[in-house]
């Protein structure tokens, strides 16, 4: 059991372990659409009959994402360190551990950012071709802006997702709340620390699925 | 305006080929509305496709405005489409923007500056009767509604050209001739030419000026609506005439001739149809006075093709047979169309 005094200091912890992963999550939830949006993007507009046919280039992304995707997170937050460190500098840590997150959810995006694309109606998108619209308009100025309220879900999705990834951080000693837990709940025993980190993790987890389901509902007029 | 060459298109799909377009050549001349009508699967939609070239091809020329569009480059053609407007069956706004924003698109497409639009979306949301639904978004408008804006957006940057494919197909009687209307007017006041795609002919009767029957990837029959209304040569043809205007002979009338020509005294059963001032003339009543035949009127209808009276009169004539013949050689000199319909 905790005594009193140790109560300041384990909240201190709690709180550190929540801005970790927060600080993890939001910049791998950042870096990852930034990189996943256009690949999603790119897969979609550069299929059959699509406004960027090209199947060598569409059917070589989708392998790689598959690939990716395919990859268990720990095995994969193990095997990148080589690159974790000549971007980062170090291997543990939270920045460190934004690497291996980026890396697993950038496909995970593209696939999410692939199925929004594909709601937008094709006569949209054919509209616009009459219209004398380029390619790069379409994608700017049609889909992406039709395709918003999926893609907002998604991003909930990825967020929700890469917190429960960013436990496994802990590992590598990423840090963070699902570190935390299991480190005292797991591996010491100590459900008292545990309980409410797992409480927090769950308010955590609602109140970004309402911020999703907010704006998504915000943006979508159909 | 419009000229289509030898258009042939063909789809691949594994070894699978389908020819949606058989060698089509069309004239399309500026300034008329010109209606193209076939049944679901005749390759309508794929023809005006190739109008403006979302669907190339696969031999043939497509000229717009003097321009051979199957010759030009991805850029060039994107300018060209500009200058073509299309509405659609199902409208294909963005559900993400407002009617003004849906309207301005294809300004912002075609570089135009802000205040430009601002002016242009309102004069154009003018002329379709939408000033009051600038900040509505598509999803608050009606089937109507929803088509009006279309037509606002395909008009946005002065089109030569506006291609309907099943612009009306999607709304219901009243709404579908408001809209016809609408075209009427704008194909007044622009001098605009428009290609109208359907598989109603009542579409063609309202507003067409010329029509193409298609069927099976090739034009049946072609020329102004009320040539091909009056004189229809091909079945495909009979069948839409069919559609707005009866001219089926009821059983109980067949059955009536049977039994007539049995008893010896064979009437003859005959569709007179009028056209233009000839609708107004008295034919019947002298013909009556001066023949000795009785005129039984089995079915008749007064409608309008577009500006055109057009009246459609199916009599039964009975009396000697020299007589009914008298009465035929009179009917036929009166400058109207007379068929003599032999059934039994």
């Amino acid at each position: 059991m905790f005594s009193a005094e140790e109560l300041p200091q384990l909240i201190q912890l709690i709180l550190e372990g929540l801005w970790d992963t927060s600080y993890m999550v939001s910049l791998s939830v950042l870096v990852s659409h930034l990189l996943g949006i256009p690949l999603g993007v790119i897969l979609v507009t550069t299929e059959k009959g699509h406004i960027l046919e090209c199947p060598i280039v569409n059917k070589f992304l989708a392998v790689i994402v598959n690939a990716t995707r395919s990859i268990p997170f720990i095995i994969l937050l193990v095997a990148i360190m080589p690159l974790t460190k000549l971007l980062v500098g170090k291997t543990i840590g939270p920045t460190a551990a934004t690497v291996p997150l980026v890396v697993g959810a950038t496909p995970f995006v593209a696939r999410m950012v692939e199925t929004a694309l594909k709601e937008v109606e094709w006569g949209i998108v054919e509209a616009a071709l009459a219209m004398g619209a380029t390619p790069w308009q379409i994608i700017r100025k049609v889909l992406l802006p039709e395709a918003m309220p999926s893609i907002i879900l998604g991003a909930a999705i990825t967020t929700i997702t890469l917190i429960s990834f960013s436990a496994m951080a802990g590992v590598v000693g990423g840090g963070g709340l699902g570190d935390l837990a299991v480190r005292y709940g797991y591996y010491r025993y100590e459900t008292e620390l545990m309980i409410p980190i797992v409480i927090l993790l769950i308010i955590l987890v609602q109140v970004i699925q309402m911020i999703g389901d907010y704006f998504s509902a915000k943006l979508n007029k159909k | 305006m419009i000229t289509l060459k030898n258009i042939r298109k063909v789809f691949t799909s594994g070894d699978n080929k389908i020819t949606a377009l058989n060698g089509i050549d069309l004239d399309i001349k500026g300034g008329e509305i010109f209606g193209i009508i076939g049944f679901s699967g005749a390759g309508k939609s794929t023809l005006v496709r190739c109008i403006n070239m979302l669907e190339k091809p696969t031999a043939g020329e497509v000229i717009v405005n003097g321009q051979n569009l199957t010759q030009l480059s991805k850029g060039e053609l994107r300018l060209a489409r500009r200058k073509i407007g299309m509405i659609f069956q199902h409208f294909n706004l963005l559900w993400s923007r407002t009617v003004f924003e849906n309207v301005a698109l294809p300004l912002e497409i075609n570089g135009v500056s802000r205040d430009k639009i601002q002016s242009k979306v309102n004069e154009l949301l003018q002329l379709v009767g939408l000033e009051d639904k600038a900040s509505a978004y598509p999803a608050q408008l009606s089937g109507g509604q929803k088509q009006r804006v279309g037509i606002a957006r395909a008009l946005a940057n002065d089109p030569k050209v506006l291609l309907c494919d099943e612009a009306t197909s999607a709304l219901d009687p009243d709404t579908t001739d408001s809209i016809l209307k609408l075209l009427q007017d704008i194909n007044r006041k622009l001098n605009l030419t428009i290609v109208v795609i359907t598989h109603e002919m009542h579409v063609i009767k309202e507003i067409c000026d010329r029509v193409a029957v298609l069927d099976r990837g090739q034009v049946v029959e072609v020329g102004p609506v009320i040539d091909v209304f009056t004189r229809p040569q091909s079945p495909v043809t009979r069948r839409f005439i069919n559609s707005v205007v009866k001219t089926d002979i009821p059983e109980v009338v067949r059955n009536r001739q049977i039994e007539l020509k049995a008893n010896g005294s064979p009437a003859k059963i005959v569709r007179i149809s009028f056209i233009g001032q000839s609708a107004g003339e008295p034919v019947i009543t002298q013909l009556i006075k001066n023949f000795n035949v009785t005129a039984n009127i089995l079915y008749g209808n007064l409608d309008h093709i577009k500006d055109t009276i057009y009246g459609m009169l199916t009599l039964e004539l009975t009396g000697q047979e020299q007589a009914v013949n008298d009465a035929l050689q009179f009917l036929k000199g009166q400058n109207l169309q007379v068929e003599v319909i032999q059934h039994v």
